[in-house]
């Protein structure tokens, strides 16, 4: 790899300059557990197209909490909250895939554990505590389940990985003894059509030692 | 999904008088996974839900004198983790870690798994099927390979719940709260085929709640075993399933339940195979003759017969692994 | 999309050339400008790399945003009303109650675009030929106020008989007249008459099967597959004034805007299509949908933003690989050389003519084996399902079901080792052209799998008679074309601090492009990669380039970005030439140095040179050259895989797969071994547990979920899979690659199939091999065994 600084990214939201990025991530060592830094930048203002709906008997009220911000919003009864993450928060990490609980793009962590998204109602998950994509990077520095996947090309479409990370990290957090086959477990709740389960389970396998340590 | 109104419940009383009010248009919401998919499906249309996971006090896995009793909105995972459940009743334990996804798992309720719709095409789909209502199933000349080959009765639907067929099989009861108070019934009580209700898989009325399951602590001696087929190793239903619960003296199988999951519209107790095996040696013909009396009356359908010897195999898999 | 008229056009014969470039098995011919060759690389330090994804931060981190996450004010959900049921005229339409509905801003009916047809396809219809066809389309703030308001449309049906299958369809009983010629048509691209099937002929069979000592007969069935794309399909259209702002999740954006440019008039120049990120194709996403037109129409009728994205259920109403029965007739000497093959298919194909252009599978037995004769026939069914569409190895997907059981097959009767029988009719030449193959790795595959897969020792293995769980082996091969070809241009900008912007029109569909043409032009600049910020698939921005499809993706633009950056390279030794001291042929560039080549120390840094540039930036262009006359481009493969088939129940564990490719040069080891492995789910799912399913009595979808379709989870797909490029030398484009797309999932459903016959001793001749069919054959084989 060259020595000398690179110029400036063309990303502004990088705060590690690519060259570093491939450095320490692209080498020889694949199994590199260095922890690359991110700018995640703000969250792009939400857009509200229709006006606010009044509080009927088809509509609450309801305070959600996500990635440690506490939102207050009016919602039509039947929206999930997949929906009210991705129309109303703008946290459009979490996808949607099927809308019915079977393919785990929407996984996001619900006081701990992988939970479907699109299969709660939004008005029915105020007591929970929300933890998204978009609040797995903390202070700029990308979760160790990020980086295996970055080092393991544990993507490739990438619309089901930010429902893939949830799942493994929820599944760690609460034991990061897993085998090979209990992370293979963990996710079989998480369709990936592109087909990087191997790689997804690699990645998994360098992040547990790392997630065990921190 | 069509609009309704959402009543979050704070005591059982509140959530049984809100279903009453409605008069069978409410539908309770407690994992609300399976609810979930019927609304947007749009084969379930109620003008009201009423949510249950407010309730105080329904998530629990308390162990007394007589058994172990699981609150109503326990979820699947907490079941599936618990020590006791993983040492004294492992065809419970086996039948969780076979269930839908780790996710699912997460969400879905003890009450709720019982209570599931069946996963009939036609009846999740835009057919108007004898289930919802209509004038004639659509499985019996239809596309019924996952349907049933027992039991069936003008309709073919097969109980999609796997914790149902071990809970009948751990002799399991579930306590309902109505209007009219409180009962308890016997799991094998609660399932009703469509010879009785063809509308409904159980007795459960409009204005009752499920609130425990309680299981009887295995005489000691017992053993249990579960096993299921299906074509996707995780995320899918049973083709079928076998439960069997044996209490086992000197080699001697002194009392058994036998329960078959994916073969008919409610989880099957064979006292037929029972009755086979009950006061005898596990021998290797015993399990098979007891095999062959749990499917003798299994009536097929066009596409579906191969879950004749499929349930026959899981349940002398089922009867070898309790023997040992 | 190329078309003939197009290539019509006269151009000076000095700078340009005709040229074939083969696309989903078609063989178009282009015409091109000629490029001046490039030195091949010798040693590369950026490309052959395994670097992580340029994009890669974005999709861990949820940042990403797919055409599903965009929004814009003011925009409008769109939702269709479909058609319930298989074939019905629609006897009245209101849209009174749903235009009333709170929230609706729009509702179009059949007359409202009766003068639009996309892919042959009418956009709305009042004749509903299939379960699911669109009606209307209702437009509203929320989505939920749009299903609502679709639910208000009332439609009337006279429903009318129906046909749902195929042989039905193709014979005089069939209930529904599609065409007064006959209800089928010569499958694939081309013209064929209505009533004909399609014919491919070579030597003379009969003859062929005369001089065999065997012949063997079977018939070979594949279920229709479905796409899946984790992302459904989907539009979002935003006008201003008359300006259009299209995103798609699409493979292709500049097919999309040619679409919408032919379907509404309007000049290329007012549409934009953005595609930058995109939730996966796999063909599905070749070009513009309905329901991009259909966006597009709205949004202009609203004066709103107008977002269509479908639903997963209808998603599972929509395209799909068609289904095939496939009768094989061939004959072999004892020694394993194919003597003659004879191949019928049936092919059904929708209601629609433009349905049969998939409706085609034979190639793939045409031109795989050496063989004299060869006959095929080919009819594409009409029935009153949706329209298919192309899917990953569109056609050799369905062959190679067939093909590769019949080469294990007869291995098995004549007691040869499956890779001998398929070495021993190996061939040097496309068969179908006559044209050598520009390389062919095919029999390296063999060696290099079979030697890391321990071949010869996995297949000595025996299983335990008196055991429950069998092991078997099993190999299968592959072709597919993947050279690319033009048209496909490429700008590379150089910025005076010495960063970099590529812009290439290519889709990145999950497939690593932007990190692989990042990686081209880094290497032929010689600054590191983080250097490039790559734009691409944005068709106001990038250049034209063809869709994602094919597997041409690589072999088309990366040629083009090497030719780009070599000419902006050109450009800034021309300035850097005079600080240095040296004619600019003297220099070259590496580690962001340019330097003169005989005397390194002398060097200065790229971003000096850049620095005194006198227009502040500078521009290369590239386009790709011309394909080689008179040669066959062709990717190759063969995949082995060990399963463990449980004879009770019928299940089957797809264990390991090793798989061997020849694709050329490899750009980084990283996503070309993503490629492999994604196609190996993908076939696994095909071989085990994919199914499409609509209830023939009501012609109604039934298995239309991704959880009653099936795509496999991470327990059911293997994960112990090796991957292995055999690096043939491959001289046909600038930077030696073919394309690797398609070509691992063509393969590994027959190397499943074989390994399951190896293991039990019966063959599964439909797909999906689901443990009923095991158990059914297994009772059965007793007596019928299938067994040599």
């Amino acid at each position: 790899m060259p020595e000398e600084k690179s110029p400036q990214s063309t990303s502004e939201k990088f705060t590690l300059s690519r060259r570093e990025f491939v450095a320490t991530v692209g080498g020889a060592a694949a199994t590199s557990a260095v922890l690359s830094t991110v700018d995640l930048g703000v969250l792009e203002t939400p857009v509200f197209a229709a006006e606010t709906p009044p509080v009927d008997k088809f509509h609450s009220l309801i305070t959600l909490r996500v990635n440690g911000d506490t939102h207050r919003l009016v919602i039509d009864n039947r929206a999930t909250l997949a929906d009210v993450l991705r129309t109303e928060l703008g946290l459009t990490g979490t996808k949607i895939g099927c809308s019915r609980g079977e393919c785990g793009a929407c996984t996001v962590i619900m006081d701990g554990r992988a939970v479907y998204s699109c299969s709660i109602l939004a008005v029915d998950a105020q007591h929970g505590k929300i933890e998204t994509i978009e609040g797995m990077a903390v202070g700029g520095r990308l979760h160790p389940l990020q980086q295996a996947f970055l080092d393991h090309d544990a993507m490739q479409c990438g619309f089901c990985i930010p429902g893939q990370l949830m799942a493994l990290k929820a599944a760690l957090d609460r034991n990061p003894n897993l085998s090979r086959e209990e992370l293979r477990y963990a996710i079989s709740g998480n369709i990936c059509r592109c087909g990087c389960y191997a790689n997804i389970i690699d990645a998994a396998e360098q992040a547990r030692p790392v997630m065990k340590k921190v | 999904m069509r609009a309704f109104e959402f009543h979050p419940a704070h005591q059982i009383s509140d959530a049984i008088r809100s279903l009453d009010e409605a008069n069978g248009n409410a539908r309770i919401c407690a994992g609300g996974t399976d609810l979930l998919s019927r609304l947007k499906d749009d084969v379930d249309n109620p003008e009201r839900l009423v949510c249950i996971r407010t309730l105080p006090d329904l998530r629990y896995i308390r162990n007394d004198k007589d058994g172990v009793r699981i609150g109503a909105l326990t979820t699947l995972s907490t079941i599936e983790e618990d020590a006791y459940v993983q040492k004294q009743l492992p065809l419970l334990h086996q039948a969780l870690q076979v269930t839908a996804a780790p996710q699912i798992r997460n969400q879905a309720t003890m009450g709720g798994s019982i209570c599931q719709r069946p996963r009939c095409w036609y009846l999740r789909g835009p057919f108007d099927c004898l289930r919802k209502g209509g004038k004639e199933c659509f499985a019996v000349y239809g596309e019924n390979k996952y349907h049933a080959i027992l039991g069936g009765h003008l309709c073919y639907i097969v109980h999609p719940s796997d914790s149902a067929t071990a809970l009948v099989a751990l002799n399991a009861s579930v306590k309902i709260h109505g209007s009219k108070g409180e009962k308890t019934v016997p799991i094998e009580k609660f399932f009703v085929g469509p010879e009785v209700n063809i509308l409904k898989e159980n007795i459960l009325e409009d204005d009752e709640i499920i609130t425990e399951v309680f299981i009887p602590h295995p005489a000691p001696g017992c053993r249990g075993a579960f096993n299921k087929s299906r074509e996707r190793q995780s995320y899918d239903f049973a083709l079928a399933s076998a439960a069997v619960q044996c209490r086992m003296s000197r080699g001697v199988c002194e009392d058994v339940r036998v329960v078959l999951g994916g073969v008919a519209p409610i989880p099957w107790r064979s006292r037929e195979a029972e009755a086979v095996v009950r006061g005898k040696k596990l021998s290797a013909a015993t399990i098979r003759e007891a095999s062959e009396a749990a499917l003798r009356n299994a009536k097929p359908l066009t596409q579906n017969d191969y879950k004749v010897d499929l349930t026959k195999l899981l349940l002398t898999k089922s009867f070898q692994q309790v023997s040992i | 999309m190329v078309d003939d008229e197009k290539n019509q056009k006269p151009t000076g014969d000095q700078e340009y050339e005709d040229t074939v470039v083969n696309i989903e098995g078609r063989r178009v011919t282009v015409r091109t400008r000629k490029v001046p060759p490039l030195p091949d690389w010798t040693e590369t330090e950026i490309v052959g790399k395994a670097l992580p994804r340029v994009d890669g931060i974005d999709k861990i981190t949820g940042r990403a945003k797919y055409t599903y996450d965009i929004q814009v004010p003011y925009m409008l959900y769109a939702v269709a009303v479909r058609s319930p049921h298989p074939h019905a005229r629609v006897k009245n339409i209101s849209a009174d109650k749903a235009l009333a509905a709170p929230g609706v801003h729009g509702v179009m009916l059949p007359q409202d675009v009766a003068s639009y047809t996309t892919a042959g396809l009418p956009l709305l219809t009042l004749n509903p030929k299939y379960t699911g066809e669109e009606i209307a389309v209702v437009a509203a703030e929320t989505e939920l106020q749009a299903e609502d308001a679709a639910r208000l449309v009332k439609v009337e049906y006279e429903e009318l008989p129906f046909v749902m299958d195929a042989e039905l369809s193709k014979s005089d009983k069939s209930p529904v007249k599609f065409f007064p010629e006959g209800n089928f048509i010569g499958g694939g691209f081309g013209r064929h008459p209505i009533g004909k099937p399609s014919v491919y002929s070579r030597g003379d069979v009969e003859q062929g099967f005369k001089d065999s000592d065997q012949v063997f007969e079977e018939t070979f069935t594949t279920q229709p597959q479905q796409h899946s794309c984790m992302e459904v399909h989907g539009t979002l259209a935003q006008w201003d004034d008359d300006q259009l702002t299209v995103w798609e999740s699409t493979q292709g954006v500049y097919g999309v805007q040619e679409e919408i440019a032919r379907v509404f008039k309007i000049p290329l120049s007012s549409i934009r299509v953005i595609g930058t990120h995109m939730g996966g194709g796999f063909g599905s996403k070749g070009g513009a949908g309905k329901q991009t037109a259909l966006a597009v129409m709205m949004a202009k009728r609203t004066r709103r933003p107008v977002k269509m994205m479908l639903s997963r259920h209808e998603d599972y109403m929509g395209v799909y690989r068609p289904a095939s029965t496939q009768y094989f007739k061939i004959g072999v000497k004892n020694d394993g050389r194919l003597m003659a093959i004879q191949l019928k298919t049936i092919n059904p194909v929708g209601a629609y003519q433009s349905g049969a252009n998939w409706g085609s599978c034979a190639a793939m037995t045409t031109e795989m084996y050496a063989c004299p004769n060869v006959h095929t026939e080919e009819y594409a069914v009409f029935t009153n399902a949706p329209t298919p569409s192309a899917m990953r190895g569109p056609g050799n997907t369905q062959n190679a079901w067939g093909l590769e059981q019949m080469m294990d097959l007869i291995a098995y009767k004549l007691n040869l080792d499956p890779i001998e029988v398929r070495n021993r009719n190996d061939v040097k030449v496309d068969q179908v052209t006559n044209e050598p193959y520009a390389s062919k790795g095919l029999a390296e595959c063999y060696k290099m799998g079979a030697e890391k897969f321990s071949w010869e020792e996995k297949r000595r293995r025996r299983n335990d008679p008196a055991g429950t769980k069998k092991h078997g082996v099993g190999v299968a091969s592959q072709i597919w074309g993947g050279g690319g070809g033009p048209p496909a241009t490429a700008i590379v900008k150089i910025n005076q601090d010495g960063s970099v912007n590529l812009l290439t029109g290519a889709a990145d569909i999950g497939t690593g492009t932007r990190t692989v043409l990042s990686q081209i032009c880094a290497e032929e600049l010689g600054v590191p990669v983080n250097r490039i910020h790559v734009t691409n698939a944005d068709t106001e921005t990038t250049p034209y380039t063809l869709p994602s499809y094919g597997s041409i993706t690589l072999a088309s633009s990366g040629p083009a970005v090497r030719s780009a950056a070599n000419d902006a390279k050109k450009q800034l030794f021309d300035l850097a030439a005079g600080s240095l001291g040296v004619k600019p042929d003297e220099l070259s560039s590496k580690d962001g140095f340019i330097f003169v080549t005989r005397q390194p120390d002398k060097r200065m840094k790229f971003e000096s040179a850049a620095a005194g540039m006198p227009e502040r930036d500078l521009v290369g262009r590239g386009y790709r050259g011309p394909n080689p006359k008179g040669q066959a481009l062709n990717a190759f493969g063969a995949q082995f895989c060990e399963v463990e088939v449980d004879t009770q129940t019928g299940e089957v564990r797809v264990l390991k797969f090793v798989a061997a490719h020849d694709s050329g040069r490899v750009i980084n080891p990283h996503t070309f071994a993503s490629q492999v492995k994604g196609g190996i789910t993908m076939g696994t799912g095909y071989a085990l547990s994919e199914r499409r399913l609509i209830d023939g009595n009501t012609g109604i979808p039934v298995a239309a979920s991704m959880l009653e379709y099936r795509p496999p989870t991470s327990l059911d797909a293997p994960i112990d899979i090796e991957v292995y490029s055999v690096d043939v030398p491959y001289k046909a484009n600038n930077i030696g690659a073919k394309g690797v797309g398609e070509p691992p999932l063509i393969a590994t459903a027959p190397a499943i199939a074989n390994a399951v016959f190896n293991a039990v001793g019966v063959r599964i001749y439909s797909n999906p091999i689901t443990p009923e069919k095991i158990m059914l054959a297994l009772r059965d084989g007793k007596t019928a065994k299938q067994t040599a």
